[in-house]
């Protein structure tokens, strides 16, 4: 059973401005405030964004949520947050599950490593049992179907195939709760069909789909409810067709 | 806490590995290159400074080894979290996992140094201590101030852009201001810049054993206290700052 219940979240984001960045001047102005009584270089202060604000739903299983909106209205955000990146400023989070996610398409990986060796590493690193190992690795190897460039390093994949290997790695370890942040338009458009496929089987093995997209086309394909988004303000909740009308 | 551990180990070997892919010699580049050092400086140093080849060798060969494992844990830890970046905001690893891997890397390519060096050092029939389980005893609480170095290094850097700078220019002024290339005498102990100087305990607590001095009950004493609180203070920090921390990337 997986739940994400979300209470009235906000996040504030600390910006810092260049002068605060610096160790030297902060040190040169405590200095100069206890000898001259004024900073000799006045901080530029950390400027305080709300990156979300007042954000509430409920996820249970089954649910396939996607969360639309502008560039810079707080989806990414939104996913950080339930990957537990973030913790909220204030507000109630519950996230219950394990949460698997895909939200940077070069998170953990080595370009001077082959395809496989980064497999193996992700597999590592990622607490999965032993004895699953080699059936992961060989699913991953089938369905980024790379031939003999699974044992090539990285760095020479295209954009196209270095997007299918992640995306079969991200996909192959079962998660209670998968977030994605605009994977479903990587690769071609054979490996698109196929890694929609993957995802409606994820989606169903998995409890709870979270998924930001520009694409309201494949959001109301994929998802049985939507959030709207706007400046990190929750314009609407509730199910796809009505939030996408 | 296991788990972390094993997470950090498998960071450093994956790290070593990917560093030496395309070598032959793999890791043992670290222990030529500080053999050339050694072989290179040792005689010319000696004369320098006046000391006879055969108590100056072995004092410089070991102390350029626990000197290169500090510096390059501390040197490192400025840019850890930035690289590691994606695993601790994507895959939410625990920062200080990346602390341990520098930790384990660099106790990996010192522990092999010292081996190669002392292997020299008996060869060329420079009269050393037995290697003996109390050095690990006098090593491990080094280690656990190097890590809470490690730790304050990467925390600081990651708030404070200018650090890195900062750390580098200390660390080169430390190992002047060190007894590594130069031996210290009884008359100058006494001197600030020794006796409040942590690097030369981190460097000569090690050493010492290692040439043939006793094994001190007193140093255990008070270096296992002093170590243990700094692993302590290591997790106690990076908790605090845990939340902020990720903003910081």
């Amino acid at each position: 059973m997986a739940l994400i219940q979300l209470r009235d979240i906000c996040l504030d984001f600390p910006v810092y401005g260049f002068r605060t960045d610096s160790l030297k001047l902060a040190v040169l102005n405590k200095i100069s405030t206890w000898t001259t009584r004024r900073p000799w270089f006045p901080s530029d202060g950390i400027k305080i964004v709300r990156a979300l604000q007042n954000i509430s739903f409920e996820l249970n299983d089954g649910d396939r949520l996607g969360v639309v909106g502008s560039n810079g209205s707080g989806k990414t955000t939104l996913l950080y947050m339930l990957n537990r990146s973030f913790v909220p400023s204030s507000g109630s989070l519950i996230v219950d599950g394990s949460v698997g996610s895909m939200l940077n398409l070069n998170c953990g990986i080595d370009p001077n490593m082959t395809g496989r060796e980064n497999i193996r590493f992700r597999l590592k690193i990622s607490r999965i049992t032993r004895k699953h190992w080699a059936a992961i690795e060989e699913d991953v190897v089938e369905f980024a179907d790379l031939g003999h460039f699974i044992d090539m390093p990285l760095r020479i994949y295209s954009s196209g195939m270095m997007a299918r290997l992640l995306f079969a790695m991200a996909t192959a370890i079962r998660r209670d709760i998968l977030l994605m942040d605009e994977w479903l338009s990587v690769g071609d458009a054979d490996f698109s069909r196929k890694a929609s496929a993957r995802i409606d089987g994820y989606a169903k093995e998995s409890s709870i789909l979270v998924l930001a997209s520009h694409d309201t086309g494949m959001v109301s394909r994929v998802c049985n409810k939507c959030l709207r988004l706007d400046q990190g303000n929750q314009i609407m909740f509730g199910e796809t067709e009505d939030v996408l009308r | 806490m296991l788990s972390n551990l094993a997470t950090a180990y498998h960071f450093a070997v994956f790290e070593i590995h990917a560093r030496f892919k395309r070598s032959v010699l793999g890791t043992l580049w670290y222990a030529l290159s500080t053999l050339a050092i050694i072989l290179g400086l040792g005689p010319l140093y000696a004369s320098i400074f006046g000391h006879s080849l055969d108590e100056y060798f072995g004092y410089l060969a070991f102390g350029l080894v626990f000197w290169n494992f500090f510096q390059g844990v501390i040197s490192e830890s400025t840019a850890v979290y930035q690289s590691n970046q994606t695993y601790i905001k994507d895959m939410v690893i625990h920062p200080i996992v990346f602390n341990v891997a520098l930790i384990i890397k660099h106790s990996f390519i010192w522990f092999q140094n010292l081996v190669v060096v002392y292997g020299l050092l008996l060869l060329l029939g420079f009269g050393l201590a037995e290697p003996s389980l109390w050095f690990f005893v006098y090593m491990a609480p080094v280690i656990m101030v190097v890590f809470f170095g490690s730790v304050a290094s990467s925390l600081i850097s990651l708030r404070f852009r200018d650090f890195a700078n900062i750390i580098n220019l200390v660390v080169q002024i430390f190992f002047f201001l060190t007894p590594i290339l130069w031996k210290t005498r009884p008359d100058i102990l006494g001197l600030s810049v020794i006796k409040y100087n942590p690097v030369f305990y981190l460097v000569s607590l090690p050493r010492n054993l290692l040439l043939g001095e006793a094994v001190n009950l007193w140093v255990i004493a008070i270096s296992w206290p002093v170590g243990l609180g700094c692993v302590w203070a290591s997790f106690w920090v990076v908790r605090k700052y845990r939340k902020e921390l990720v903003f910081w990337l």
